[in-house]
């Protein structure tokens, strides 16, 4: 047998995470016989949230991701709701959803213009030291200001419902600990106006980029999986909805699945691979790895059947219109991920504006007494930036929290990842794909 | 010339980095001063890169999360080597972190329950290991792993903290600090503060621009570290202004501020530096040997190539809040920026954070609320209080705590009126309470295997 020529990435980089990549190749360099993706850090929250109060788990479990504290936060307590049998009022709901958009908008806008746009503004064979955000802000200022304008509305929100932004404080078992003041809420009205500009400046540059790139999305790791996502029911239709909704998983093929929260074990399968520490998921009913699915933001839009405001509609619309025709069901194009987001950032900000200019936002009614802990198992599901996020707490009859099953974002991603990649280096290293794709010159040198 | 950064991150959740990009306006004046050498977050280039720069050549590192595994190890010796100063940011780096908590676990029994429990993954599961590095037995105290320079606490430290640390620690490797005489001898005051009975550390103080501060009159506080070019006369005039008698509160918080950037600190009172001579002053002061000098007892202080005024000085100043009783109320905690009413310290009962609707302007403890504000060192600016949440000392322990979780312990049941009965039954969680951010600091240790059975 020939010895094979390893290649390692040390670390991934521009990942909000742990991780390399190790790709193997024959030794005459033509044929990929191997990647993983190694995920080389496990933290164990699920154990060290034994023993812990359970209103306590959501200030533990927001430590889990720093970008994205806030479904954390919010699953976390959701879950601790559905053990105890806890109804919440209605400002507090409306509370919520705000705090969860704010942090899809910023986090969204982190990752559109920190963690992606530099490979496309500089192109991906830009050296290391020019491919990143910092560079942006110094040669483009009046963008990098503009972002930077946006993630601070985002998470000025955030900070403003829930507290804090990083690792938030203002959910509790119940409802929400501090009303919003009318006079934040104004503060944050008028700054909307401004923020729609924005908006539509960032879809207008994500147009260009899906222009220039249209040859990179429509052929390179175009790979067929699973996805995973949430979605409210309204009228017997699937409403994009990151809050409040059911487990929609969609087939290579389109057909969808709909279940409760409380059955994601029907829907999803845990395999331990033996080069990660994290875990692979897959769709059980079809076995790994032809379960294999992915989720985030691509996949919350092949898994609803619209967007819940009409900015957002549109724009879904005619993604898939120019990635599958009117009729096309679901898109696999790994790199119209990115699109995607920024639909979904559309989505979050004129759902951001609904509830801001709800007059019952700044209602006081935002915690119920009616809250005994009791013995009981409970799910708490949302869908994350990153994807979908599940929380499953058993707590005994003094509301301790005795084990706690998590099936977070990025988890849901990696068996998919590393199949997409795999698939992405067969393209180059096979096939020449790179050749044979039009790369536009860069925006910036 | 940008100052070169490297921002190497351990097992972590990225809350750190977001906090300093959630400066947000404030990067487009702070990045241009800034050359990332090193920053996987945000940055592509790989460790190799790093690995390849001269030992010694990057200004300032920075250290966030904490060492989970043998990798981690490595890593943070590779930034140790890389960097002239290095700052351990964040509560995962200094304190242990929330993560700290799996501490309370033995390995065996954290990977039985992620990679073997059936009820969840699928059966015949067994640990990874295959090109993934090996988990350590438990987590250990950063600071035992490598030397650190500063520590920023917070989980994660506020924005400002971040960027006020960045501007301090820059300041702290550019050159432009003129140790070859004090301040006294740019001073633009007509008339000596010390003269005035003020206290003023200008004369063992060493020269930088811009002196604005002095200006204003605000006396001069070791902001640019010492000089052993001292005024002569003028530091007589302070040694007998500090041994005269007791200093005043605001004295003694000036002068706490003072000895802490004199001797090494940071102009950031909030940083809490590992057994540093100010610290010590409280936590051990029996450990201080004394010495007389013109008559008076001082500490027995020596730093190599200073005059001996100045030595005098430095152990007048720690002689004086030694014994001083004002200075136990200046080791100041998140209650000192909170704004709740304190009407008395009494404590009826404890209650769980989901009971009732707490007020929003009544003091947490005294609703019954575990609130760790009286034993956790400032910074924040009380920002869990002010969003009506109890603080659960993500900022480690005030300046007057030794071990924060054998302190709460003892301090929380002090204060209330309850049975020791019903107090105990409260307390189901201790460690999970009261070493939310700090297990693998505090001197519990970490829960070891079981070794009885295989020993008889």
């Amino acid at each position: 047998m020939s010895p094979d020529k390893v290649y390692e990435v040390e670390p991934v980089t521009r990942l909000e995470g742990h991780g390399g990549l190790r790709l193997v190749m024959s030794e005459d360099g033509t044929t990929v016989k191997d990647v993983q993706f190694n995920i080389t850090t496990t933290r164990f929250f699920e154990k060290l949230c034994e023993g812990r109060f359970a209103e306590h788990v959501p200030r533990i479990t927001s430590r889990i991701c720093g970008i994205c504290p806030v479904p954390h936060h919010i699953a976390a307590t959701k879950s601790v709701e559905d053990a105890w049998d806890v109804e919440i009022p209605r400002p507090a709901y409306k509370l919520r959803q705000l705090f969860m958009n704010a942090k899809q908008y910023s986090s969204h806008l982190l990752h559109f213009f920190a963690l992606a746009a530099p490979d496309f503004l500089y192109g991906p064979f830009a050296p290391a030291g020019k491919r990143n955000v910092v560079q942006i802000i110094k040669d483009l200022p009046e963008v990098g200001t503009m972002a930077l304008k946006m993630m601070d509305f985002g998470q000025n929100i955030c900070a403003a419902v829930g507290g804090k932004a990083i690792g938030p404080i203002a959910g509790i078992v119940g409802g929400m600990r501090k009303p919003l003041t009318a006079e934040l809420r104004d503060g944050l009205i008028a700054q909307l106006d401004e923020q729609l500009g924005y908006v539509k400046a960032t879809v207008d540059l994500a147009k260009k980029v899906v222009t220039d790139y249209w040859d990179v999305i429509a052929n390179l790791a175009v790979t067929e999986t699973y996805y995973c996502g949430v979605a409210k029911e309204e009228n017997g239709e699937l409403v994009h909805d990151i809050y409040d909704g059911k487990l929609v998983f969609v087939s290579p093929e389109g057909e969808k699945m709909v279940y409760d929260e409380e059955n994601y074990m029907e829907a999803i399968g845990e395999k331990i691979p033996s080069h990660s520490y994290a875990t692979h998921t897959y769709y059980r009913p079809k076995g790994y790895p032809d379960g294999i699915y992915r989720t985030n933001s691509l996949a919350m839009l092949n898994a609803c059947d619209r967007m819940a405001t009409p900015l957002a509609e549109e724009a879904r619309k005619e993604m898939f219109t120019k990635c599958v025709g009117e009729d096309g069901k679901v898109i696999h194009n790994t790199f119209a991920y990115h699109w995607a987001r920024v639909i979904e950032i559309v989505g979050a900000f004129e759902t951001m504006a609904k509830y801001l200019k709800d007059p019952e936002i700044i209602s006081t009614d935002i915690k119920t007494l009616d809250v005994q802990p009791k013995a009981g198992r409970g799910v708490g599901m949302v869908d994350a930036p990153r994807g979908t996020l599940i929380y499953d707490m058993k707590t005994d009859s003094e509301g301790i929290c005795r084990k706690l099953n998590l099936l977070v974002a990025t988890n849901h991603n990696i068996a998919g990842i590393e199949k997409s990649v795999k698939h992405a280096a067969k393209q180059i290293f096979e096939e020449d794909i790179l050749s044979k794709i039009k790369l536009p010159d860069p925006m910036l040198k | 010339m940008a100052k070169k950064i490297a921002m190497m991150q351990l097992a972590s959740c990225w809350g750190c980095h977001q906090s300093l990009l959630d400066a947000h306006l404030t990067l487009l004046h702070v990045l241009p001063e800034l050359s990332f050498v090193y920053w996987p977050a945000v940055v592509d280039f790989k460790t190799k890169d790093l690995e390849n720069l001269p030992d010694g050549s990057v200004d300032v590192g920075f250290l966030e999360g904490f060492c989970r595994t043998e990798h981690d190890i490595e890593n943070a010796k590779l930034l140790r080597r890389k960097c002239k100063i290095v700052v351990a940011i964040g509560s995962c780096a200094v304190l242990g972190g929330v993560p700290g908590m799996a501490n309370l676990f033995t390995l065996e029994e954290l990977e039985a329950r992620k990679f073997m429990d059936e009820e969840f993954v699928d059966p015949g599961s067994v640990v990874p290991t295959e090109n993934v590095p090996k988990n350590l037995d438990a987590i250990p105290d950063l600071h035992t792993v490598v030397k650190i320079d500063v520590d920023l606490p917070g989980c994660p430290p506020k924005t400002g903290n971040i960027i006020g640390l960045i501007a301090s620690v820059l300041g702290q490797v550019d050159n432009k600090i003129d140790t070859s005489k004090s301040m006294c001898e740019v001073c633009p005051l007509g008339t000596c503060l010390l003269d005035e009975g003020k206290l003023c550390y200008g004369p063992i103080t060493a020269v930088c621009d811009p002196i604005g501060k002095l200006a204003s009159g605000h006396p001069v506080l070791g902001e640019f570290g010492l000089t052993p070019n001292i005024h002569a006369a003028n530091a007589e005039k302070l040694f007998s202004k500090i041994t005269a008698q007791p200093l005043s509160k605001e004295e003694v918080r000036n002068t706490v501020e003072a000895l802490m950037m004199m001797l090494g600190g940071t102009p950031l009172g909030f940083l809490a530096k590992k057994a540093d001579a100010v610290r010590r002053i409280r936590l051990d002061p029996d450990s201080l040997t004394m010495k007389l000098a013109n008559s008076t007892e001082i500490v027995d202080f020596k730093l190599d190539g200073y005059p001996e005024m100045l030595n005098h000085i430095i152990g007048a100043a720690m002689g004086n809040l030694k014994s001083n009783p004002l200075y136990d109320d200046s080791a100041q905690t998140v209650c000192t920026s909170c704004e709740r009413n304190l009407k008395d310290k009494e404590v009826v009962r404890y209650i769980r954070d989901y009971e009732g609707i707490p007020d929003q302007d009544t003091c947490f403890l005294l609703q019954g609320y575990v609130c760790m504000g009286p034993l956790t060192a400032p910074g924040c600016g009380a920002t869990c209080p002010r969003a009506n949440s109890p603080c659960l000392g993500c900022y480690g322990p005030a300046s007057n705590v030794d071990d924060y979780v054998s302190k709460a312990t003892s301090y929380f049941p002090s204060i209330c009126k309850d049975t020791p009965e019903n107090i105990t039954a409260f307390f189901k969680d201790t460690a999970g309470l009261f070493g939310r951010f700090c297990i693998p600091t505090s001197k519990l240790g970490h829960k070891m295997a079981d070794t009885k059975s295989e020993e008889s």
